[in-house]
């Protein structure tokens, strides 16, 4: 197969016999552990990070792919911000004893920091700091203190993954003698939680770009303005936070900093909806929001995406036409429409298995090891795009018979922000077309028809598709998006307004 | 049954019996009576005045299916002067002016394959344009989506197809009623879907129940226990209360995301009167059973008619409950039963013999306050308040001051506004000083220390109101929108009364978990407007935050200094 970038194919040969069978489908790769905001957070952990060991070039621009390099970044693990924010919050599993001494040291020196007489004070500032930044956590789970993260709504807390390696940490760090130690004994390589699906949907995006400079330029502003344009002032705290534990203890940056390396996609299959993905986040982002929506919300439209990357790929893989998501607006019990969505859906998951074990007779997979392999490939990839797209709550029900693709508020939200312009509007049919140009999503008769490249149809199977429209109407209009003109006329609008204009 | 042809007629209005022929606009207007009952529209003169003063152009008349744009139509024709022919669907007459006027009777009755005697859509639509270009008139009826796609066809490129149907749904959208220009043809575009039409019910009764129609009834031998006589002269007697009542439905029902059109008023006025029954059928029934103010709402006595709600204006009227919800009047109607000041005459005597052998029947109560609601006759100015704020809303009688300009937005308006806001950002209501504007996440981990991104000055709010665009099309039927006002500067969101009661709802403590979301679109677009608009530009390095504590919030500002310390501001 051949992979993005060209030069990444020797890294595939390695593989190529033996699997993992989903990353030689899917790319280096996809794993079942990574949340769904942890997605958007890797891909911007790439996008923010520096391209170079200096750490001063190539932040909040995408890389060059001109030239022909592995495309490394270079990360700040930032350890004690984190220790700052979650530290007393969360379960000492993972911790060493040195950590706590160093919490305190650090609650200690900002309060002392605090140009305030009352020493009580200080420190309840500096609770009430902690608390404002753990508003904003996004993965808390079970986890330990470094590996849980934030909504990444300013660069300082996009924060890259961290393995707490406690034994190893027990025996390394040094805190009295060398306090540069505590931070860096951690493992920042084995993407147990960041584990690369971020990656290749920036990979996905780079393929998109396809060298033109204009979008990449326009992209890279919007996602500037996204990370960078509007909590100025919770970066500019957090920021200070980091930078006084660095100055306390002479601290390098670029020591603590930390390598990684972006892997590959396959040249084919994700470049077929690229360009759509790179345009649709355009328009997202072009979107005047609430600083924390805009967040959210497109968090869930990146998971969204990649669901199409997924599903792109298997088709391109096997050979087939890209499937359709006939998608149930109803949710009714009983109902044509989703007895065919249902249909739709099980062959999705049928070319997955198909695809699966394809490769794994392509790469030769031995007999006695092949059960396992397949199993592992699915769980890192069908099972991720099922449940992902249940969290996202466009696959229903969450457990039970008939699942079936339906499309929920957020999703929504953020298909009508990336598919029409802000401030922009179209007609209902219009919107429904551009859904199947750009997702193959199916909603109403005529995109079915187009589907099954057949005129008849019959009857009563288009008006159950047409009931399948007005609910959906129905749902556009409870969420502000739909107008009716009058008559069966409705228009979808897109009532955000633009962000200033790019200059570039 | 001296009457019969009239009540046929109304009868023939709604769908109860699935038999309303004259509910199509067409057939309607060949009805002798329909010139009786007909009701002038505002828009009439309007669209006369483009025919006769302004430059030669397309006009558009378009809206939902029921709207009156066939009526108007007719009146417009008629005032000229002009022959209307319901059965032609395409008729040229001569105006005033002595210029040409191509008549479209309904543009989307045009077969769209392109026929031999050229009468086609795209024909037809091509024809307009070269009359337009000769200095004539065109005038149609249309619905959308047919008048879009073949507008679009009359141009080259697909670019330009494309472009000029967004155009024309611009217009559509806009529906300020201005000639503008789509490539070179001249068109106006009035949407009639946008144009409130709630006045239309009373003037509407007003007709139907007039004198000269109902005279033959006196003379009928069953006119003394006949249900339908009896409830014109019902709604008659008690006239103020009923079209108050009514008016103030319809606008209820328009606030609240239902807006009827004329058809559906319509049906549900004439069906109020007569309850589907034809003179034959009206026999001697107890007199509370087919009152107007049961038929109204689909109710017979104390029984709800399933059959009544296909009609879907008297579906919607049931759907409010309005007789479900208690009233502080409830003591007076329910407990001491004073009904002989509670009602006239002739109701009070109705109550009263029903009441014997109904009183412990389920949904008398009920009757008895859909009764009330159209019938009282209390004058107190209190009670009749109390009875606003019960049935509707407690903002509903102030909105609608505001609403029709009989009042101007005052200081009391703002400051609802201004303890919602508080209750939205920091959860307790205003002070009257400042509100701070937080950087808050929706759903998620509470957070009892928020960022303040900026402060709503709450004596610099104001809430305006301004004029809609209905008084273009309606002369003298002015009506206004409620917009808030920061320090001089309008805000875009319009504050609707589903947004009123909810901040009413807010301020009093009342947290609802699930709000409708069309309603959250609106008060998230009013916070994202109000936190563009106040953003702070004050020095990068203050910080300030809440803190939200039992005790009540703490504001702190910590400057970040240069020296690299932390300073209390």
């Amino acid at each position: 197969m051949e992979t993005f970038p060209s030069w990444m194919k020797d890294d595939y040969r390695k593989i190529a016999n033996k699997g993992p069978l989903s990353t030689l489908i899917f790319g280096h790769r996809f794993k079942s552990d990574q949340t769904l905001y942890e997605y958007l957070t890797e891909f911007l952990l790439v996008f923010v990070s520096a391209k170079n060991e200096d750490l001063n070039e190539g932040k909040m621009h995408f890389h060059d792919i001109t030239i022909e390099k592995n495309l490394s970044y270079w990360v700040e693990p930032r350890m004690a911000l984190r220790r700052f924010i979650f530290y007393d919050k969360a379960k000492k599993k993972g911790a060493i004893p040195a950590d706590a001494i160093a919490y305190r040291e650090m609650i200690d020196l900002i309060s002392d920091k605090m140009d305030i007489g009352d020493k009580e004070l200080a420190k309840e500032y500096v609770e009430d700091i902690q608390d404002l930044f753990h508003g904003y956590a996004a993965v808390v789970r079970n986890r330990f203190w470094g590996a849980q993260t934030l909504l990444p709504i300013c660069p300082e807390f996009v924060l890259c993954g961290v393995d707490p390696t406690e034994k190893k940490r027990k025996k390394d760090v040094n805190w009295e003698d060398d306090p540069e130690s505590l931070d860096t004994k951690f493992d920042f390589t084995k993407h147990n939680f960041l584990s690369r699906g971020g990656e290749l949907y920036y990979l996905h995006l780079l393929q998109g770009l396809d060298g033109n400079k204009n979008r990449q330029n326009k992209l890279e502003h919007l996602l500037n303005d996204l990370v960078n344009g509007q909590c100025q002032k919770i970066s500019k705290l957090a920021s200070y936070v980091q930078e006084s534990w660095e100055e306390q203890y002479s601290l390098d940056k670029t020591a603590l900093s930390q390598k990684l390396e972006v892997a590959y996609i396959p040249a084919t299959g994700y470049k077929e909806c690229g360009s759509s993905s790179v345009d649709e986040l355009i328009s997202y982002l072009s979107c005047k929001l609430h600083p924390i929506t805009r967040v959210e919300i497109l968090a869930k439209g990146v998971m969204f995406q990649i669901m199409r990357m997924m599903s792109f790929r298997v088709a391109d893989y096997l050979g087939k036409e890209t499937p359709i998501w006939i998608v149930d607006m109803k949710g009714e019990t009983t109902d044509t429409v989703k007895k065919i969505a249902h249909e739709s859906f099980r062959s999705l998951e049928s070319d997955f298995m198909t695809a699966i074990n394809k490769m794994a007779n392509e790469a030769g997979i031995a007999d006695d090891e092949r059960m396992k392999k397949v199993r592992e490939a699915r769980i890192n990839s069908m099972d991720i795009f099922k449940s992902k797209g249940k969290e996202l709550q466009c696959i229903i029900p969450v457990s039970g018979p008939f699942e079936r693709f339906t499309l929920s508020e957020d999703v929504i939200r953020f298909l009508v922000l990336s598919l029409i312009q802000p401030g922009d509007k179209m007609t209902l049919k219009m919107f429904l077309e551009k859904l199947y140009q750009n997702y193959r999503i199916v909603i109403g008769p005529e995109e079915y028809r187009k589907s099954m490249q057949d005129a008849s149809m019959d009857s009563s199977l288009a008006n159950s598709f047409s009931e399948n429209v007005v609910a959906f109407q129905q749902f556009l209009r409870s969420t502000g998006f739909l107008k009716e003109l009058s008559d069966a006329t409705s228009i979808v609008i897109n009532p955000y307004e633009p962000i200033e204009e790019v200059d570039s | 049954m001296d009457n019969k042809l009239y009540i046929d007629y109304l009868n023939s209005l709604h769908n109860y019996n699935a038999q309303n022929e004259n509910a199509y606009g067409e057939r309607n207007i060949d009805n002798p009576y329909f010139k009786e009952v007909m009701v002038r529209v505002g828009l009439c003169d309007y669209i006369k005045e483009n025919l006769t003063v302004k430059e030669p152009h397309i006009i558009i008349l378009t809206g939902h299916a029921g709207d009156g744009k066939t009526s108007i139509m007719y009146q417009v024709l008629t005032d000229i002067g002009a022959e209307f022919d319901a059965k032609e669907k395409l008729s040229e007459i001569t105006l005033p002016n002595g210029a040409q006027c191509l008549c479209i009777k309904d543009f989307s009755e045009i077969p769209e394959e392109e026929q031999e005697n050229q009468i086609d859509r795209i024909h037809v639509m091509k024809k307009s344009v070269d009359m337009v270009k000769n200095g004539d008139y065109v005038f149609v009826v249309a619905n959308t989506g047919p008048l879009i796609n073949t507008f679009g066809e009359l141009f080259d490129t697909n670019e330009n197809k494309e472009k000029s149907r967004i155009q024309l749904i611009n217009m559509m959208d806009n529906n300020d009623g201005e000639i503008k220009y789509i490539q070179d043809v001249p068109l106006c575009v009035i949407n009639v879907a946008t144009v409130d039409n709630v006045y239309f019910a009373t003037e509407f009764l007003e007709k139907i129940t007039q004198d000269k129609l109902w005279k033959k009834c006196e003379e009928c031998n069953k006119h003394h226990y006949c249900h339908i006589y009896r409830n014109r002269n019902l709604i008659v007697e008690n006239k103020t209360k009923v079209y108050e009542f009514i008016n103030n439905h319809f606008i209820w029902l328009t606030e609240y995301g239902t807006r009827l059109t004329i058809r559906s008023m319509t049906e549900q006025l004439a069906f109020m009167i007569t309850g589907g029954m034809s003179c034959e059928e009206v026999t001697n029934n107890e007199a509370y059973k087919y009152l107007f103010s049961n038929l109204f709402f689909g109710y017979i006595g104390t029984k709800l008619n399933a059959r009544a709600l296909n009609i879907m204006a008297i579906a919607a009227a049931n759907k409010c409950m309005y007789d479900h919800k208690r009233l502080r009047s409830d003591e007076k109607l329910l407990v001491s039963k004073e009904y002989n000041e509670i009602f006239g005459n002739a109701i009070n005597e109705i109550i009263t013999d029903a009441e014997k052998n109904n009183a412990f029947i389920g949904g008398w109560t009920e009757f008895l306050r859909r009764t009330y609601l159209f019938t009282n006759i209390i004058t107190d100015d209190v009670v009749a308040s109390q009875d606003y704020e019960d049935v509707f809303s407690k903002q509903f009688k102030r909105y609608l001051a505001l609403r029709d300009g009989t009042d101007t937005p005052s200081k009391t308006d703002a400051n609802l506004i201004a303890d919602a806001l508080s209750m939205i950002y920091v959860g307790t209501p205003s002070d009257g000083t400042e509100i701070p504007l937080t950087l808050s996440r929706e759903a998620g981990i509470t957070q009892n220390v928020q960022l303040i991104t900026g402060t709503i000055p709450v004596r610099r709010l104001r809430v305006k109101a301004m004029k809609t665009k209905d008084c273009t099309f309606n002369k003298g039927k002015d009506r206004y929108e409620l917009r808030l006002e920061i320090d001089r500067t309008s805000l875009d969101t319009v504050l609707t009364l589903p947004m009123l009661d909810y901040f009413e709802e807010l301020k009093n403590g009342v947290i609802a978990t699930n709000i409708d979301p069309q309603l959250s679109h609106g008060v998230e677009s009013l916070k994202t407007q109000i936190s563009e608009l106040l953003e702070d530009d004050e020095d990068e390095n203050v910080i300030e935050i809440v803190v939200l504590k039992n005790s009540g919030n703490d504001n702190i500002r910590l400057e970040l200094t240069d020296d690299g310390k932390i300073r209390e501001v």
